[in-house]
């Protein structure tokens, strides 16, 4: 019995041992260093720019920079005088660069940008500075995909256009004030007191030409992008896109029996903005719930029969309104624009 | 509504029927009746309402039965009514709990359902509630039905569902028993888009040599299952530890030894930005029982580092990112009210019975020494106890001083350095008044925490002290009947510097904390005991809130209230 005793005692103090000798991480304490925080602010590296002129068109892009000894919060805004376009970088931390400051092109504040000179300006919360620098447009940033409606050329006759006799009703394209892309967009609007539905708009394979979308088989990477403006003062409406897929390719969906997955968009600022998903992160609901699709309940962007946008609000909300601009799939990431 | 309310009626007409099925099927349960009437004053204030009154009555009913000897079910519903909810409006029929055990070939031990369950202070352990520690008989009338309601156990269970087995292997020789524990829990369903299935694994084996040497290993694991969502992200929190105990009397002197070491991981898998969080603890304790009534003396050393995580144990019961329901805003600009001893012995709402996978949010004035029990990290030290009781429980004293500090800096190498000292004690007077039939004691508690860190910047430099000090006594009227009579100051002053985590539980940022907190509470009651688990409780109670670091006013709260609780 003694060896036993000794044997787990052994095995007791092993076990302690082997534990005791577990390394640990080497950085001399956790969290930031307190002095990033809490010491003095200096500029240690000017506010700079990786190049003073910039062609988007081919995939150049611009890298702000600058150091400081602390953190400090930090905004950089990119403005066109020309256009009203506005880019805006911000963050907190002790050094702007490549990782928190690229710039490719893209409108934070539509509409985009154009050719020629825009100013970029740095300010810094902690010495409440401003600095500012140049930048020339030499090439616009074009966006890349499918697309399925810019309405720069009206509505094409094979879409379905269809809108509640409410009041105020507007379904049509308009070109006032902001156009994020091109010269055109979408301009839904109406009030609807007896159903949420205010309009639809159905975008059927069949008006892109005999491969329909023609869109990967992949929808891991396959995005679907549109870009949408809420009014200041109307946050009531909100849109669902509907992504319906002709699996057995008749040429037609079939709702009891084929996938359609969704995509609810009802908590928007306000102003024009880029909204993304991936095909793989739609959702088939069922009354606004998850549940299985319908069909084989995979996810087969090839297969897509039709997109359809419907602009809904709460019956008893009133008038609601939404602009949207440039429905377009891209493959390899979220739409640039 | 329908479908509870038939499952009422089920179990009364089986309880019913258990008269005639000896004691096959029996009914059990627990009943209560509050009513509280709350007085707010703060000056100046003329938005908020100042009286506020509530009140419920409620029955948890069960059912019991035992359909052979081998098998037990329990099923619990609990019919809830407000008081003012009248014709069944405020009304409430709820599943209160359901569970089956039983004994597999009379030797296999297993439960389906709701359970009680817990390992190690490293593991799993639900670790008591701020506040709580105290000897003050008033001051648990409220907390016991918080408790209650809340399936917080004074044996540090956490309340889950699932399966547990349990079984014992006995040996003629070599080493006299090994028993082992197992479980598997739902820690929370999938909901179909970005969060994954996830359940809570593990169990220990202990090996007794004999009755003097026991070896045990505990495996935990709180994991996502892949494919029960849309994410491919995939959390995973995998403890193993390992303890010895060992007890050796010499002459009549008991000296035992126990230790639990460990480490733990942390990380989501398919999260390229996630922490990869890794470390180790362990824990030394020797205790020695001294004869001749003298006092026992304890000895423990710490080291936890500051990457050690696991979820079981840390998660805190109180969450204190949640808002209390009684005055919610106060003061004419209606800011949050601060949380006081009041709302923490009764607001429910204020308490998780979840695991959080995060580092709870704790309360530095309340504790900022081992806000996670144990395993809280990064700490090391020592702790000295010493516990005396003289005969016939006349008088009972506890002492315990720690010396604690981080085993890193957060943010600069300087690190924390923690002392901590407490005093409980129980005098039982009447027990030396061999005449008397009344109940008299006088009970105290002291608790004063300091924190401390020095560095060559002034906004890092950390000073903070808090001291909790209760004196209690209870005073027999007549037979059954009880005065009690309880107060107890909560000071708190100084500077903190809280860490502030991303999800991946790593510090990224530092909240400053400045506190001059100063709360007082008054309590006197009546109580009445019908029987051991029937009493009626007359409650009156002030607490009393000021801070002068900050811009909430200072405010009291009046409360009068009624408790009547049974258990049956």
């Amino acid at each position: 019995m003694s060896s036993v005793k000794n044997f787990t005692l052994l095995l007791g103090a092993l076990t302690l041992l082997i534990i005791a000798g577990c390394q640990r991480s080497e950085e001399p304490f956790e969290g930031p260093e307190l002095e990033l925080i809490y010491g003095d602010f200096a500029v240690l590296e000017q506010f700079s720019v990786s190049q003073a002129s910039v062609d988007f068109s081919n995939d150049q892009s611009v890298v702000f920079k600058a150091r400081f000894t602390t953190l400090s919060d930090w905004k950089i805004t990119v403005f066109q005088a020309t256009t009203g376009a506005t880019k805006i970088f911000s963050g907190k931390s002790n050094y702007i660069d490549r990782t928190n400051a690229s710039w490719d092109g893209t409108t934070t504040i539509f509409p985009s940008f154009g050719t020629g000179k825009c100013t970029a300006t740095l300010e810094v919360v902690a010495d409440s500075s401003e600095t500012s620098l140049d930048v020339n447009i030499d090439g616009i940033l074009s966006p890349k995909g499918t697309i399925v409606a810019d309405f720069e050329s009206g509505i094409n006759p094979d879409w379905t256009v269809f809108a509640q006799a409410g009041a105020d009703m507007t379904f049509i394209i308009d070109d006032i004030d902001v156009v994020p892309q091109g010269k055109k967009y979408f301009n839904m609007a109406g009030a609807v007191n007896w159903d949420y539905l205010i309009g639809l708009v159905d975008f059927p394979s069949a008006a892109y030409g005999a491969n329909g979308f023609d869109l990967t088989d992949n929808p891991d990477d396959l995005y679907f992008n549109v870009v949408l403006n809420r009014p200041d003062t109307l946050s009531n409406g909100f849109i669902i896109f509907q992504f319906k897929e002709d699996e057995n390719g008749d040429g037609k969906f079939i709702e009891s029996s084929e996938d359609m997955y969704s995509f609810e968009i009802d908590d928007l600022e306000s102003g024009w903005q880029v909204v993304s998903i991936k095909y793989s992160d739609l959702e088939s609901l069922d009354n606004g719930s998850p549940s299985p699709a319908r069909g084989n309940n995979v996810k087969n962007p090839d297969k897509l029969s039709m997109v359809s946008c419907l602009f809904l609000a709460n019956p008893a909300s009133g008038y609601a309104k939404m602009d949207m601009d440039y429905l377009v799939f891209t493959t390899s990431g979220p739409a640039k624009l | 509504m329908n479908f509870k309310l038939s499952i009422t009626i089920i179990l009364v007409m089986l309880g019913t029927l258990s008269f005639a099925q000896q004691k096959k099927v029996w009914v059990s349960g627990a009943a209560r009746s509050m009513f509280q009437q709350n007085n707010l004053k703060s000056d100046g204030d003329s938005v908020t309402a100042k009286k506020l009154n509530s009140g419920h009555a409620l029955v948890d009913l069960a059912i019991n039965a035992r359909p052979n000897k081998e098998t037990y079910l329990h099923g619990m519903v609990r019919i809830r009514n407000d008081f003012g909810g009248f014709w069944g409006s405020g009304v409430s029929f709820d599943i209160r709990q359901l569970y089956l055990k039983g004994l597999v070939n009379e030797s296999i031990r297993y439960q389906l359902g709701d359970i009680n369950y817990k390992l190690t202070p490293y593991t799993f352990f639900s670790q008591n509630e701020e506040l709580s520690s105290h000897q003050n008989e008033a001051f648990d009338i409220y907390q016991d039905v918080l408790r209650y309601d809340l399936f917080y156990n004074d044996d540090n269970t956490w309340r889950t569902q699932g399966a547990t087995v349990d079984f014992a292997l006995s040996f003629p020789k070599l080493v006299e028993e090994f028993e082992f524990s197992s479980f598997i829990f739902r820690n929370r369903p999938s909901d179909f888009a970005q969060r994954s299935e996830r359940v809570f694994f593990g169990g220990n084996g202990t090996l007794f040599v004999d009755e003097k040497l026991s070896l045990g290993v505990n495996y935990i694991d709180l994991m996502d299952i892949k494919e029960t969502s849309k994410s491919d992200a995939l959390f995973h929190n995998p403890v193993l530890t390992g303890n010895v105990n060992f007890v050796q009397k010499l002459n009549e002197t008991q000296l035992e030894f126990k230790s639990e070491s460990g480490i733990s991981d942390m990380y989501t898998l398919n999260d390229a930005e996630s922490a990869h969080v890794r470390d180790y603890f362990y824990d030394l304790d020797v205790n020695v029982k001294l004869p001749n009534e003298l006092p026992s003396i304890s000895v423990n050393y710490i080291n936890v580092g500051a990457e050690f995580r696991s979820v079981g144990a840390q998660t805190k019961r109180v969450n204190f990112e949640s808002q209390n329901r009684m005055y919610t805003r106060y003061g004419n600009v209606q800011i949050p009210r601060p949380l006081t001893q009041l709302d923490l012995a009764q607001d429910a709402s204020l308490f998780q019975i979840n695991f959080n996978q995060d580092l709870d949010l704790y309360a530095p004035s309340y504790d900022n020494i081992q806000p996670y029990g144990k395993a809280t990290p990064n700490r090391k030290g020592i702790t000295f106890s010493a516990d005396y009781s003289l005969p016939k429980g006349v008088f009972n004293v506890e002492l315990v001083y720690q010396a604690l500090s981080e085993v890193v800096g957060q943010g600069t190498e300087s690190k924390r350095s923690f002392s901590n000292i407490k005093a409980n004690g129980l005098l039982k007077i009447d027990t030396l008044m061999p005449n008397s039939h009344r109940d008299i004691e006088l009970s105290f508690g002291f608790n004063q925490q300091r924190t401390e860190r020095s560095t060559s910047l002034a906004e890092g430099n950390i000073d903070l002290s808090g001291t909790i000090a209760d004196i209690g006594l209870k005073v027999g009227i007549v037979e059954d009947l009880n005065l009690l009579c309880n107060y107890r100051m909560i000071n708190s002053s100084g500077n903190e510097l809280v860490p502030v985590r991303n999800s991946y539980s790593e510090v990224i940022d530092y909240t400053p904390f400045q506190t001059e907190m100063k709360q007082n509470i008054l309590l006197f009651a009546l109580r009445y005991a019908f029987s051991q688990n029937n009493h009626l409780n007359i409650i009156w109670q002030n607490v009393s809130y000021d801070d002068a670091s900050n811009s909430s006013p200072k405010f009291d709260i009046s409360q009068f209230g009624i408790v009547y609780s049974m258990n049956f």
